[in-house]
C-alpha cells in the first residue's frame, strides 16, 4: 500500500499514521509532479532575471554567511556541492523511534508538493523513496539549534544520492518538518493514552463504588465547557451497567469528583495538540520560500521567512505533559485512598479478607509516589533557549526547542503509563476483594490488567516488579498502536 | 449605569469588565428571577419528596463531616448558627485589587442565574447589591484549597444566613473565582498581545528588517489563523515603507520568527478568552440541582464543579508566551546595540560621541536579564499538588486557579518591563538612524517618546523605563486607551 501525495491537503494525520505506523510507502502524485515542474521553471526564470538578487542559500551563503553573496557563475556549482550534506553531530539520549523519523520524512514533503521548495520533482521523489527502507538513526541529544538543521542533518544525509541545482539544497534541510513530526507523534499517542487514562479512572470510580451522579451526562446542562461535557459522556459510557446498589452513600473524595474537570482539561490539551499537528503537517515552512507566479508577480517571489521555527508545537506538547503530570497525581491520590479503609471503606491495604495477608497490595501506594514526581519534572515549560550558541554574526540567535519538549513527553508518557498501571492493579484488586465485577465496557481492560498482574490473594508474586513493568509496557504499546481492549472516546463536538 | 444579566448564554467578558473595572452595578433581570424562583420551588419539592435523600450540606455535614447524615431539624439548627463558620483565614501580600473582588462577586452572581443552585432570587440580588458599596477586603495569598472556600470566607463569610433559605453552601461551592480571574486576564492578555505587536513592529522598523519576513501572503502557507492574524497586523503597522534603504539580506532569526512566536501568544490569549467565557457561563456547583426537564426527573448531584482545570491551564500558556516574547524582545535590544548586526552605530552611540556622552541607551539592554530569569521561574505550569491539603480526608485536591493567576499576573508585569526596554531601545535606534517611521507606528512612537524621550545626554534611564512599563501595564490591565490600543469595548465585538 502507498499514500499518494498530490497537494498539501494530503498531509493529514490519517495518512501520516498509515505511513509511520502502518509502514505504507509514499508516492508523489502526477498533479504534484506537474506543479513542481512548472514552479521550478518559474523559479529559474526569476533567478535568471537577476542573479544578484538576494535569495538566501542560492545567491548568498547559508547561516552566518547570509550576508556574503555568491557570484552568479558559481551558483550552480555551489548548489551541486551540497554543502548541507553533513552527517548529524548530535549525540546522547535514546534514539528517536523509527516511527517518528518516518513522520519527519513524511512531513518534509509538504514544502515540495505545491512547488514552494522550488525544486524539481526528482528531488521530492528521492525523499519519498527514503520511506521504502529503514530510517536513519536520530539521537535525541544535541538537536536544539536555530531552525531544524541539526536533526535534519541526521535524517536527510541518508537521502539517496542525486544531483542538486540552484535553490534545491537549502530546501532539504530548512523548514520545520521535525516539529511537525514530533507534534504528530504526540497527537496520535496522546489521543489513545487519554482514552486509556479515562478507562483506568472509570475503573477506579467503580473500585471505590463512588456515587455515579458525579458523572451524569445530564450535568452538562450546568456546564458550558464542551471538554468537561465530553469527559462526562466518556465516563458515563464506560460506567454504564455498573451496579447501582451498595454504592458509597455519600460523596466521593474530591479527587474522584473532579475527574470530569481534570479529564476535560486533558482532552482540551489533546485536542489542541491534534490541531497543532494538523496545521504543522500541512504547513509550508521553507526558508527561503517560493511563492509561485501571480498577476502581480509574473515570475513569482522568493521570501526569507521564519517558517523554520514552529512556535506552537512546544507549548502544545508542554500542555499535554502538564496534564499527564496532573493525571499521574490523581493516580497517586486514588491508589493511596483505595488502600486507606478510612476513606474507601474497603479492606485495609486491599488485603483479601480472611487471607491472613497483612499488607495486601499496599505497597502499590508507596511505589506510586515517584512517577508523579518525575512527571512533574517532565512537565517543566520549554522556553525559547537563552543560549545564542550558533548565533555567529548575530544571525542564528534563537534555537528551536521542540526536541526538548518531545523528550520530556517521552518521560511524562512513561510516568503516566506506570501510574495508570499501578492504579489499574489497585482498582482490580479492590473489585476482587469485594467480589465485584467491572462494568461491561471496562471488562476487557480489567482482564488485560489481571492477565499481567493477577489479584493478590495471599502474598504478592515475587516477580511483581516485572509484572507491573510488563503491564505499563502493554499500556505504552497500546498508546502507540492501539489495542482491542482499549475503549475509544469520541472526539468532542466543536 | 447597571449591567442587567438574564441568561448565562448571553454573557460576555465585557459585562464583567464593566462591573469590575468601570464600577457599574449589577442587576438580575426579570427572566432570570423567574427562572431562579421556579428552580427554588422545584428544589423544595424535590427535598420534601424524600427527606432521606443525600444532599451534600443539606442532609449531610460539610467537608470532613460529609458522610454524617443530618435530620431536617439539625439542618435548620445549623443554619441558624450562621452561613459559614469562618470569618477569614487567609493572609499575605495585602488585599486583592478591588477590580478582582468585584469580578469575583460578578462571577458568583451570574453562575446562579440558571437555578442549578436552587438559590432564591432575592438572596442572589442581595449578593449583587454588595457591588453598590465597597467590598470586604480579600487577602491576596493563602487562597488555595479544594474548591474556592478560602477567599469566600473573606468575601461572604460575614453575611448572615437566613433560616429556611435552602442550600447555603451553593454560594461558596462553585468555581466562580476561577472564572473571574480568567475573564479579567483574558481581556488583559488580548490587549497585551496587541501592545507587544506594536513594540515588535517598532523594533523591526529600527532594524530595517526586510518586510518580506512579515508579508501576509505567508499566512496561507503556514496555515495557522493566529499567525495569519499577526502577519496582517504587523504588516499594517509596517506599511508603507518609509525608509530609503532596508537591510539587503535577511534579519536575524529573532526578527524573522516574530510572527510565529506572536502567533502562539495570540492563540494562547484566544484560548484563555474561550475557557474564561465557558467558565463564566457554567453554573455547576456542589451539589448541582437539575430541575426536571423533558423525560428527565429532577435530581441533585454531588459534583466536582467547584474545581476549574481549564482556566489555570490557559493562564499558564499565556504566561509562557510572555516569557518567550520577552526573550525575543531582549534579543532585539541586544542586537540593536550591536553595530555589526544592526548596521547602526555600534552601541547606538552617535558618530563623534562616546559612551560618556550619555547620548545612548547602551547598557540598558543588560537590565532585562533579571526580569527574564524571574519570568522563566514563574512561568512554569500550575500542576495539581500531591500534598494532602488539609485534615479532611474528603478534600484531597486543591484548586490551582489562584497560583496560576498570581504567576501570570507577575510574569505579565515583568514582560511589560522588558517591552519598555525594547521600546526605548528601538526608539533610540530610530532616533540615531534619523528615518521617519511608517504612519501606523507614528502615534505609538510619539507616545513612547512622551514618556521616554530619545537619549541625548546623561539621565537616569531606568526611571523612564519604569514609567513606560507602568504605562504599558495601565494600558493592558486597567484598560487605559493608549499606545494605539483602544478602550475596552462595552460588549463583545464579535
Amino acid at each position: 500500500m502507498s499514500v499518494t501525495l498530490d497537494s498539501r491537503r494530503d498531509f493529514t494525520l490519517r495518512n501520516l499514521e498509515r505511513v509511520a505506523l502502518g509502514g505504507d510507502a509514499v508516492r508523489i502524485g502526477p498533479k504534484a509532479r506537474r506543479r513542481m515542474r512548472k514552479t521550478r521553471a518559474a523559479f529559474m526564470a526569476l533567478l535568471e532575471s537577476d542573479r544578484t538578487r538576494f535569495i538566501y542559500g542560492t545567491t548568498s551563503g547559508g547561516g552566518h554567511h547570509a550576508s556574503k553573496p555568491i557570484a552568479p557563475k558559481e551558483q550552480r556549482a555551489h548548489a551541486s556541492r551540497a554543502v548541507w550534506r553533513i552527517p548529524g553531530w548530535g549525540f546522547g539520549g535514546e534514539d528517536v523511534p523509527e516511527r517518528v523519523v518516518r513522520m519527519i520524512v513524511f512531513a518534509r514533503l509538504a514544502n515540495y508538493v505545491e512547488g514552494h521548495a522550488k525544486s524539481r520533482p526528482e528531488v521530492a521523489e528521492r525523499i519519498a523513496s527514503m520511506l521504502d527502507g529503514p530510517m536513519p538513526r536520530l539521537p535525541e541529544g544535541g538537536q536544539v539549534g536555530a531552525g531544524e538543521i541539526l536533526p535534519l542533518f541526521h535524517v536527510m544525509s541518508a537521502m539517496p544520492q542525486g544531483d542538486y541545482q540552484e535553490g534545491e539544497p537549502m530546501a532539504v534541510i530548512n523548514g520545520s518538518p521535525v516539529s511537525a513530526g514530533l507534534a504528530a507523534d504526540v497527537a496520535l499517542t496522546s489521543r489513545r493514552r487519554f482514552a486509556l487514562a479515562t478507562a483506568v479512572f472509570a475503573l477506579s470510580v467503580e473500585a471505590l463504588a463512588a456515587p455515579l451522579e458525579a458523572y451524569d451526562p445530564a450535568l452538562a446542562r450546568a456546564c458550558a465547557d464542551r471538554h468537561v461535557a465530553a469527559a462526562l459522556q466518556h465516563l458515563s459510557r464506560l460506567l454504564r451497567g455498573a451496579r447501582r446498589r451498595g454504592r458509597r452513600p455519600y460523596q466521593a473524595p474530591v479527587s474522584w469528583r473532579i475527574l470530569p474537570q481534570v479529564l476535560g482539561a486533558a482532552e482540551r490539551a489533546v485536542e489542541t495538540m491534534r490541531d497543532v499537528a494538523e496545521v504543522s503537517l500541512a504547513s509550508v515552512t521553507d526558508n527561503p520560500v517560493y511563492l509561485p507566479p501571480d498577476s502581480e508577480h509574473p515570475l513569482g517571489r522568493v521570501y526569507s521567512t521564519g517558517g523554520y521555527h514552529n512556535a506552537q508545537a512546544c507549548p502544545a506538547i508542554d500542555a499535554v505533559n502538564a496534564r499527564y503530570a496532573d493525571l499521574c497525581t490523581l493516580c497517586d491520590h486514588h491508589t493511596h485512598r483505595l488502600h486507606d479503609p478510612e476513606v474507601s471503606g474497603l479492606p485495609e491495604g486491599l488485603a483479601m479478607p480472611g487471607s491472613g495477608s497483612p499488607f495486601g497490595t499496599g505497597l502499590l501506594a508507596f511505589i506510586g509516589i515517584g512517577y508523579p514526581e518525575e512527571a512533574r519534572h517532565a512537565a517543566a515549560r520549554t522556553f525559547l533557549p537563552a543560549s545564542e550558541g550558533g548565533g555567529f554574526a548575530g544571525q542564528n540567535d534563537v534555537p528551536s526547542p521542540t526536541m526538548l519538549a518531545w523528550g520530556k513527553h517521552r518521560t511524562a508518557s512513561r510516568c503516566l503509563d506506570s501510574a495508570l498501571a499501578i492504579l489499574s492493579v489497585a482498582a482490580c484488586q479492590a473489585l476482587h476483594v469485594t467480589s465485584r465485577r467491572p462494568p461491561p465496557a471496562l471488562a476487557p481492560l480489567a482482564e488485560t490488567v489481571r492477565k499481567q498482574v493477577p489479584p493478590v490473594v495471599e502474598r504478592a508474586p515475587p516477580d511483581m516488579s516485572a509484572r507491573l513493568e510488563a503491564l505499563a509496557g502493554e499500556f505504552s504499546e497500546a498508546a502507540v498502536h492501539g489495542a482491542p481492549w482499549l475503549p475509544r472516546p469520541s472526539a468532542p463536538k466543536g | 449605569m447597571s449591567v442587567v444579566v438574564q441568561e448565562r448564554d448571553g454573557l460576555d467578558l465585557y459585562a464583567l469588565w464593566r462591573v469590575a473595572a468601570d464600577g457599574e452595578s449589577l442587576r438580575i433581570g426579570r427572566r432570570a428571577r423567574t427562572r431562579m424562583a421556579a428552580a427554588h420551588r422545584a428544589f423544595q419539592d424535590f427535598v420534601r419528596a424524600d427527606s432521606g435523600r443525600y444532599i451534600y450540606g443539606l442532609t449531610s455535614g460539610y467537608g470532613p463531616s460529609a458522610k454524617r447524615r443530618q435530620s431536617p431539624d439539625e439542618s435548620v439548627a445549623r443554619r441558624r448558627k450562621g452561613g459559614i463558620p469562618f470569618l477569614g483565614l487567609s493572609f499575605g501580600d495585602g488585599a486583592l485589587p478591588e477590580t478582582v473582588t468585584r469580578a469575583m462577586v460578578f462571577a458568583v452572581v451570574v453562575r446562579h442565574l440558571d437555578g442549578h443552585s436552587a438559590l432564591r432570587p432575592d438572596r442572589l440580588a442581595r449578593v449583587a447589591a454588595m457591588l453598590d458599596a465597597p467590598l470586604p477586603p480579600v487577602p491576596a495569598h493563602g487562597l488555595s484549597a479544594p474548591g474556592e472556600i478560602l477567599p469566600m470566607f473573606d468575601l461572604l463569610g460575614a453575611r448572615e444566613a437566613e433560616p429556611g433559605e435552602g442550600y447555603q453552601l451553593h454560594l461558596a461551592n462553585g468555581a466562580a473565582f476561577a472564572a473571574a480571574l480568567g475573564a479579567l486576564r483574558a481581556i488583559s492578555a488580548a490587549r497585551r498581545v496587541d501592545l507587544t505587536t506594536r513594540v515588535m513592529a517598532l523594533s523591526i522598523e529600527a532594524m530595517q528588517a526586510p518586510l518580506e519576513h512579515f508579508h501576509p501572503d505567508l499566512g496561507p502557507l503556514w496555515g495557522d489563523p493566529h499567525e495569519s492574524e499577526v502577519l496582517v497586523r504587523l504588516f499594517r503597522l509596517l506599511r508603507p515603507r518609509t525608509s530609503r534603504v532596508r537591510r539587503p539580506f535577511q534579519a536575524p532569526v529573532s526578527y524573522r520568527i516574530v510572527p510565529r512566536v506572536l502567533g502562539q501568544a495570540h492563540r494562547a490569549a484566544a484560548a484563555l478568552e474561550e475557557v474564561a467565557l465557558a467558565a463564566l457561563r457554567s453554573s455547576g456547583a456542589n451539589p448541582t440541582f437539575l430541575p426536571a426537564e423533558g423525560r428527565q426527573r429532577a435530581r441533585s448531584a454531588s459534583t466536582g464543579f467547584f474545581h476549574d482545570s481549564q482556566v489555570p491551564q490557559a493562564l499558564d500558556q499565556v504566561a509562557g508566551s510572555w516569557a518567550d516574547l520577552s526573550a525575543l524582545a531582549h534579543r532585539h535590544a541586544v542586537k540593536l546595540h550591536r553595530g555589526a548586526v544592526s548596521h547602526l552605530p555600534d552601541r547606538l552611540i552617535p558618530e563623534g560621541a562616546d559612551m560618556w556622552s550619555g547620548a545612548s541607551t547602551t547598557y540598558l539592554e543588560f537590565v532585562p536579564n533579571d526580569f527574564l530569569e524571574e519570568m522563566r521561574r514563574l512561568a512554569q505550569p500550575t500542576l495539581l499538588s500531591a500534598a494532602e491539603p488539609g485534615a479532611s480526608l474528603q478534600d484531597d485536591i486543591s484548586s490551582t486557579a489562584f497560583p496560576a493567576w498570581r504567576a501570570e499576573t507577575r510574569v505579565a508585569l515583568l514582560h511589560d518591563r522588558v517591552l519598555a526596554v525594547q521600546a526605548a531601545v528601538a526608539s533610540q535606534a530610530l532616533h540615531v538612524r534619523g528615518e521617519p517611521v511608517p504612519p501606523g507606528l507614528r502615534r505609538f512612537l510619539a507616545e513612547v517618546r512622551a514618556i521616554f524621550p530619545p537619549v541625548t545626554e546623561r539621565r537616569r534611564l531606568g526611571e523612564g523605563c519604569e514609567r513606560l512599563a507602568a504605562a504599558f501595564a495601565r494600558c493592558c490591565d486597567e484598560g487605559e486607551a493608549s499606545f494605539g490600543v483602544g478602550p475596552v469595548p462595552k460588549r463583545s465585538p464579535r
